[in-house]
């Protein structure tokens, strides 16, 4: 039988990567009604072999492709996606680019139309993937004012609803905490019980390698591993695609002085109380994990720390000042909150640059400062180089760097291993746990479980704007 | 004005503009500027002008005194009620069009379908990256960086520049591929045909013709 993709040594180079490969010499067979997780580290050439499948390369990103690559027995050298379309869909991992019509119902209607049905069997694929999802409800609304995991739904069904025999799901969990991603996870079952096809790129593995029939395992554009998913455990802990955190350094004796205080917190936004009367306390030297769903307040919180926003009502103290009106630029000597996406901060043209960017760093940085902050964070080699073109895993080591370089007090993290595969997880782990042990104060907001194990002394979970528990590790 | 269709609502909006830039008279002017803030009244749109004014009011001060310095005042006045005029009638315009009938209006009017999804698209990701820029403010101020309006933070602003021109590059990238892989390329007709215009619409398109041409007469005229 043929398969319905076939790679037979599949190298690709990237237009103007000096012929640098990509993929090196690649096969891949995947039979119909399969599927496969393709797993790999942040540039492990994942999303490279989905574009390949999907016959964007090289028709829409050019490039050097060499070897043998047909879907559904279509050579893609000749064919570009358009023409794929009725064979192959393809979600890409930026929800916010995938989904651009004015509104969920015309999100799923796009591809249909585009394959020339006619407006009633439209309407009934339409309604038929909506009910499968449980999407009905979201028909009208923009797709921009959806959450994250309902933007992934909709994504998913936009490209569900077309009669394409092979989905192509780049990162579907990407972002989302445990219920969402649940959730998801479970559309995908359902799809592949339909006897869709289904093909996952995903560094988030944990839970999906259960779902799964086959498991593909990139490492630097190289096939390292291609076999049931039963028997593929060992190999994502070997290579630090599922993380295993090491034992915690011993700390010193708690101290009980009070560094960052929440005082009854609320606060409200367009007519929604997104805090409901939050008391926080962060010890020095602590590590404070706040952990729950998104949605739950936590973002929200931590930027009362620095002053970003202020309360409704409350007040919080830092070393026993009151924020009240003070602007977050003044506070970044305290408090220094390194946000989700790093790509927000940069702006200079290398490493060493950005991580001296700030004048608070500028005025407190000293050379031997700037040796132990490559050192602890692991990016003396990358000091030369420019923060635009690194891995997920190294821009984030950057940016908690260049935070690190204005000496805050208190170091808070939002969703630190957002985005990032298990070897980077590893490595942050360590390095918090290494401020630890030098005495640094640091909050860390994230609803990744098992990292909020390995690097706190202290758990605050949050639902729904309140703090629900709190566990003493 | 909803009960319009798009098409008529955009030949207005045109005809509006060639009217504000045919009239020659300051008194005239006045009247337009008059009228267009009246049907604003008639739109409660007080809080979205406010906010639009927020913006375009330091725009139509430069132009006063541009006009001021380099003509005389009557001549700077005269630029400011007209720049003022045009900036009301787009606000009018696009305060009574969604993005989507933009795009089919302007479709209806023979403009290539290519062409108004494009331009949908891109309104519609206006909201997508005042909240990315709002982001890259809130970093770069918890780094220390004094983004507050003040002369001596001029320089501050490639702090926010260089972030959000990247990310507006990776987000049109990211787009293309979105559009190819879900094959935007297809020549296939994607939207119903537009609903009739009725006899009235026509009318009032005769209307504002009519009233354009006497609104340049009266200039010429006095």
């Amino acid at each position: 039988m043929e398969s319905l993709v076939n790679l037979e040594s599949v190298s690709y180079a990237f237009p103007g990567s000096g012929g640098r490969k990509a993929l090196e010499k690649v096969d891949l067979q995947i039979q119909e009604g399969d599927y496969v997780l393709l797993c790999g580290g942040s540039g492990s050439g994942k999303t490279t072999l989905a574009y390949i499948v999907a016959g964007l390369i090289p028709h829409l990103l050019g490039g050097n492709l060499e070897g043998k690559a047909t879907v559904a027995g279509v050579d893609i050298s000749l064919r570009g996606p358009s023409e794929l379309l009725p064979h192959v869909g393809l979600v890409i991992q930026n929800v916010d680019a995938q989904l651009f019509n004015p509104s969920v119902a015309d999100e799923m209607t796009f591809g249909l139309q585009g394959l020339g049905m006619n407006e009633e069997e439209i309407q009934s694929r339409v309604s038929a993937m909506a009910h499968s999802l449980g999407i009905g409800h979201l028909m009208e609304r923009s797709p921009q004012e959806l959450s994250g995991g309902e933007k992934k739904l909709v994504a998913l069904a936009s490209i569900a609803s077309m009669p394409c025999r092979l989905l192509i799901v780049d990162e579907p969990l990407a972002h989302l905490d445990e219920e969402s991603a649940k959730r998801v996870r479970g559309v995908l079952r359902e799809l592949n019980s339909q006897g869709r096809t289904l093909l996952v790129m995903e560094h988030r593995v944990q839970g999906l390698i259960e779902d799964v029939s086959r498991c593909v395992l990139l490492d630097c554009g190289h096939k390292v591993y291609d076999g049931p998913a039963a028997g593929a455990g060992e190999e994502l802990v070997k290579r630090g695609l599922i993380p295993v955190y090491g034992e915690r350094k011993r700390r010193g004796k708690r101290d009980e002085e009070t560094v960052l205080e929440g005082r009854g917190l609320y606060h409200r936004r367009d007519g929604l109380l997104l805090l409901k009367g939050v008391d926080v306390k962060v010890r020095r030297g602590e590590t404070l994990a706040i952990l729950g769903p998104n949605g739950a307040g936590k973002t929200t919180l931590i930027r009362h720390f620095n002053g970003l926003l202020r309360p409704t009502e409350g007040e919080v103290y830092v070393m026993g000042e009151r924020v009240g009106r003070r602007d977050p630029s003044e506070m970044s000597g305290k408090v220094g909150l390194v946000f989700q996406n790093p790509n927000d901060q940069f702006f200079r043209l290398k490493v060493e640059e950005e991580i001296l960017a700030s004048p608070q760093a500028k005025k407190r940085c000293t050379e031997s400062r700037l040796e132990e902050i490559c050192e602890t964070m692991g990016i003396r080699d990358l000091l030369g180089r420019s923060p635009f073109k690194l891995s997920e895993g190294e821009k984030r080591r950057v940016a908690i760097a260049s935070i690190l370089a204005m000496e805050p007090e208190i170091l808070v993290l939002d969703e630190p291993t957002s985005g990032q595969d298990g070897r980077a997880r590893m490595a942050l782990a360590r390095t918090l746990d290494d401020l630890a042990q030098r005495g640094q104060t640091t909050v860390v907001v994230t609803h990744d479980m098992g990292f909020a194990m390995a690097v706190a002394d202290r758990i605050l979970e949050m639902r729904a704007g309140k703090v629900v528990s709190e566990v003493l590790l | 004005m909803k009960k319009v269709d798009p098409r008529i609502r955009v030949i207005l909006g045109i005809l509006t503009v060639v009217m504000v830039l045919l009239t020659q008279r300051r008194w005239l002017l006045a009247v337009e500027l008059g009228a267009l803030l009246g049907g604003l009244l008639v739109l409660s749109r007080a809080r979205e002008l406010l906010s639009y004014l927020r913006i375009s009011g330091p725009m139509v001060a430069v132009v006063v005194l541009v006009g001021w310095v380099s003509f005389s005042w009557q001549d700077a006045m005269e630029m400011g009620l007209r720049f003022m005029a045009l900036f009301l009638v787009s606000f009018l315009l696009f305060q009574s069009l969604t993005v989507e009938e933009l795009a089919q209006a302007l479709k209806g009017l023979g403009v290539p379908w290519s062409f108004c999804f494009i331009l949908a698209t891109a309104m519609r990701y206006v909201s997508l990256l005042g909240r990315k820029l709002k982001s890259i403010v809130d970093a770069q101020r918890s780094r220390g960086i004094d983004l507050r309006p003040r002369l001596r933070n001029i320089p501050n602003l490639m702090a926010l520049a260089v972030p959000f021109l990247v990310q507006c590059f990776q987000l049109s990238e990211d787009l293309a591929v979105a559009l190819e892989a879900r094959g935007f390329v297809r020549k296939v007709e994607r939207r119903r045909p537009p609903r009739r215009i009725t006899l009235w619409e026509y009318g009032l398109v005769v209307g504002w013709i009519v009233l354009t041409f006497v609104v340049a007469y009266l200039g010429e005229a006095t």
